[in-house]
């Protein structure tokens, strides 16, 4: 997995690339907390994100958790597919705002 | 589908983490093998990451980390898995199903259990058993996942 961070507007933008697994769901939580420190706005961009398991899910709630109580909030863009799927089947789809890209981010 | 006649052979690996990646290469080799269709494969990826880590983090817990022993053939239309550890008894099918209802508000969305319910639904049929070999107990999980259609 790659983590490529980037700015939009007011967003803090962290785009996944290809898995969001067992092994590399600690460097998105690493990533985002520290990113949560300086701003409370963050957007998950999933559009090159091909697979995630429960231990990418955990990691998605403690970063919305965070944002929460910083009175701020994590979206997520680009969800498709199987990452769509998996997020839908859990749940926790309904505890985030979902864009259709991150252009469209509000 | 749930005769276990088969010849296919245990591959052995230290039951860690950082070997999560090559039990993942060598299932996927043997899904390939067995002609599990692509469109099969992501889902096959998620139910068997999702039983393996479970063992990896619990199986040897309090004790010495031992081993995890994975083994894969084809069966009547099915690709079959079996995970074999020699850890805690324990039967993931005993457990609570984590999907049946959905976390109400953020704080009481929980991730425990979730896998092991992803695990469930991925699989077309499951059986555990605990059973003594050479003296010594050994969990044994079978996942059966439906490749005919």
């Amino acid at each position: 997995m790659e983590i490529k961070e980037m700015s939009h507007d007011d967003w803090k933008v962290l785009a996944l690339t290809d898995r969001l697994d067992t092994q590399t769901a600690p460097e998105l939580e690493t990533k985002g907390l520290s990113l949560l420190e300086g701003n409370p706005k963050i957007a998950l961009d999933f559009a090159e994100l091909q697979y995630i398991s429960s231990a990418g899910l955990r990691v998605l709630l403690l970063l919305a958790k965070k944002a929460k109580a910083a009175g701020g909030s994590v979206v997520l863009t680009g969800v498709d597919g199987m990452v769509k799927e998996v997020i839908e089947e859990s749940g926790i789809d309904a505890f985030f705002t979902i864009y259709d890209t991150v252009e469209s981010l509000p | 589908m749930n005769g276990q006649s088969t010849d296919a052979e245990w591959k052995e690996f230290p039951a860690l983490l950082d070997k999560y990646d090559e039990m993942l290469s060598y299932i996927m080799e043997m899904a390939e093998t067995c002609g599990v269709p692509m469109k099969r494969q992501m889902k096959l990826q998620l139910g068997f990451e999702e039983a393996v880590v479970n063992i990896i983090s619990y199986a040897y817990l309090g004790q010495e980390p031992g081993n995890l022993w994975i083994r894969a053939w084809k069966q009547d239309g099915a690709f079959v898995i079996e995970l074999k550890d020699g850890g805690s008894q324990f039967n993931p099918l005993l457990k609570e199903d984590a999907l049946e209802e959905k976390p109400k508000s953020l704080e009481d969305a929980k991730i425990g259990g979730l896998g092991i319910a992803f695990m469930r639904r991925i699989f077309n049929e499951i059986s555990y058993n605990y059973k003594k070999e050479d003296g010594l107990f050994f969990n044994h999980l079978t996942l059966y996942l439906d490749i005919s259609a």
